[in-house]
């Protein structure tokens, strides 16, 4: 607020001021009507993009494109992303069935519908691209989240477990 | 980081073609020369590409480096035999080429540099540029080289599966995509330097067009204000389409302003194109180009230009047709309007959140960040009043700055969730195209509420 107050002040006195030049020099008023505001916020500007170079360039490679950017404490499973980059063929169809706390007071249904939805799933999507997160049930890949694939019911050639959940290649 | 910084830049020249094709098309080649030429080539090109690539898209083609030299070179060839026939122009102060000084080339490139430092290790880290912006452009690039890019699974069918909002335009993750192909990977960290350009290009077309009406150093420190105003530069990292379009748009009401004013048919041709780009890159769009044409239809009637009027409504039909491929992909696959609810039930049943509305925006507007473009430029503007001078140019920007203002107030009173809530999450981002435009305008508005009077700088 005090930076825009001060802009605008400083065109009212550039204006009070201006008619005792030249009508040539009038307009070079301008100039430190338009660079008062960058003056007043540089210092910040610079300090904040400074900041931001130095996390940027020590991120690592995982830490910059597999951890998640937003905290989804419940969901987060980095160690699946990593072998879904891994084990999962680039053409391939991958669905998330949720069991375990997520389908205690719903059906399996409902609780696929919300889990997909989560910013945790927008995220996985993003980091397993091309892979296609899938809606559906019948993906030739199938992330179990919170459920082994007998809780599941689910047949499978391969299984692989991360914590909590699994990923099976149907 | 070397090759992603090569991709970029081979990308980018292979866009050249198709900025210098429709430059030529459109007779604004000449304004300008050397460098600056360049620049405004490779920013056209960029502006074609996210109108263009979207059809080719629906119609099955792959935003990939053969399909954008193949279709940059076919607009070359059309646009040098078109300038070939084109009688020459009269030597007026804006047909004088604008070439690009030493000064405002620092002035331009301090502050993009650092900016492209800042954003060339930024991760992806936004939530709507991982599930929608950026998350389509990785799409649309790994799925076919020459056909097939569009898969129908992830942007032809509604689906609670990621990406989110399949409706929205895809101009954007277009262009990203074919400058992952430049890349050759899918390294959208490098990627951004992307959105650095589209700064740069602002401001070279802000120096090109403006440059026979501001002297140099009104100009130079306007362009300063323009490229290091905080919230500009940290939501041009964004991966967000808000920027893109505050450039486009603000390029479309410069070139369609400066047609206003008596300059050449080129502008008014030039503009649509960035008009049609910016309907290419989001919805917001539509409400900002009905404002700008309607405006513009009744400045002519208001000052007794019929016959102006012919050319301006051609452009705007052009402009408007731009958007019948996306209108017509999304009504053919039922894909939802999620957010916006264009129902006068609903903007009269909302009607009442206005005033929180404008009240956030004027918040907004005078948050340091923004640096009071918008207020700084409505201050100036009324100066010119109280002064008595340049009342059209006045008039047109407090019309079109309020213009933009109701429309973007009006599609939030459309919102289909809670108005605070969109209102809260997005008004800092959206605002960006009334600002930017405002920045575009502060030099001229400035130097002539302070200045002597005049058409233009040295007459």
């Amino acid at each position: 607020m005090t930076t825009v107050l001060v802009a605008l002040g400083g065109l009212v006195a550039a204006a009070g001021v201006a008619w005792s030049l030249p009508e040539r020099r009038r307009a070079l008023l301008a100039v430190p009507v338009l660079v008062l505001p960058i003056a007043l916020t540089l210092a910040d500007t610079l300090h904040d993009e400074k900041r931001a170079i130095d996390r940027y360039f020590g991120l690592t490679p995982i830490e910059a494109e597999v951890d998640p950017p937003l905290r989804w404490p419940e969901y987060e499973n980095v160690e699946l992303l990593l072998a879904i980059r891994r084990l999962v063929p680039a053409d391939a169809t991958i669905s998330f069935l949720p069991g375990g706390r997520w389908s205690e007071t719903r059906t399996a249904a409902e609780a696929r519908s919300i889990y997909l939805q989560s910013g945790w799933v927008r995220w996985v999507a993003f980091v397993i691209a091309p892979r296609i997160v899938v809606p559906g049930t019948d993906a030739s890949w199938t992330v179990l989240v919170d459920q082994s694939p007998s809780e599941a019911g689910v047949q499978f050639r391969r299984a692989w477990r991360f914590g909590s959940d699994w990923l099976v290649q149907r | 980081m070397t090759r992603g910084l090569a991709g970029v830049g081979f990308a980018l020249l292979g866009l050249l073609p198709l900025g210098v094709g429709i430059l030529l098309l459109t007779g604004a080649w000449r304004q300008s020369r050397g460098i600056l030429r360049l620049g405004l080539g490779v920013f056209t090109g960029i502006a074609g590409a996210i109108a263009v690539l979207p059809p080719l898209l629906y119609a099955g083609l792959s935003p990939s480096i053969p399909v954008v030299l193949v279709l940059g070179g076919s607009m070359l060839v059309l646009g040098l035999l078109i300038d070939s026939r084109r009688k020459p122009r009269r030597a007026g102060p804006e047909h004088r080429s604008v070439r690009l000084e030493l000064l405002p080339a620092f002035v331009i490139a301090i502050p993009l540099c650092l900016l492209a430092v800042v954003g060339v290790q930024k991760p992806v880290n936004r939530y709507d540029a991982f599930a929608n912006w950026a998350l389509k452009a990785k799409l649309l690039f790994y799925d076919g080289t020459f056909t097939g890019a569009l898969d129908d699974r992830l942007f032809a069918s509604g689906s609670v599966a990621p990406p989110v909002h399949r409706e929205y335009p895809i101009g954007l993750p277009a262009v990203e995509a074919y400058v992952l192909h430049g890349i050759g990977g899918e390294n959208l960290r490098v990627a951004h330097l992307l959105f650095v350009v589209f700064f740069g290009g602002l401001a070279l077309f802000v120096w090109a067009f403006l440059r026979p009406w501001v002297s140099a150093w009104p100009l130079a420190a306007g362009l300063s204000f323009l490229l290091w105003m905080p919230r500009a530069r940290s939501q041009g990292l964004s991966d967000y389409a808000d920027v893109p379009l505050a450039c486009f748009f603000a390029v479309a009401a410069l070139l369609i302003g400066l047609w206003l004013a008596g300059e050449g048919d080129d502008r008014l041709a030039l503009g649509s194109v960035f008009a049609a780009a910016s309907l290419a890159t989001k919805r917001e769009a539509i409400a900002f180009c009905a404002v700008l044409f309607v405006l513009a239809v009744v400045a002519l009637l208001v000052r007794g230009e019929r016959n102006r009027l012919r050319p301006l409504l051609l452009a705007g039909l052009a402009v408007a047709a731009s958007t019948v491929p996306w209108r017509v992909f999304v009504a053919a696959n039922g894909l939802e309007e999620g957010d916006v609810d264009l129902s006068l039930a609903r903007v009269r049943a909302q009607a009442d959140e206005l005033p929180f509305v404008l009240g956030q925006f004027g918040h907004l507007f005078f948050e340091s960040g923004y640096l009071g473009a918008v207020p700084l430029a409505a201050l100036a503007a009324l100066l010119l009043l109280a002064r008595g001078r340049d009342r059209q140019l006045a008039v047109g920007v407090l019309a079109l700055g309020m213009g933009l203002i109701a429309a973007l107030a009006f599609v939030y009173v459309t919102g289909d969730a809670s108005v605070h809530y969109l209102v809260r999450a997005s008004a800092h981002r959206t605002l960006m195209t009334p600002t930017l435009l405002a920045a575009v305008l502060l030099p001229l508005l400035v130097t002539r509420g302070l200045g002597p009077g005049g058409s233009r700088e040295g007459t």
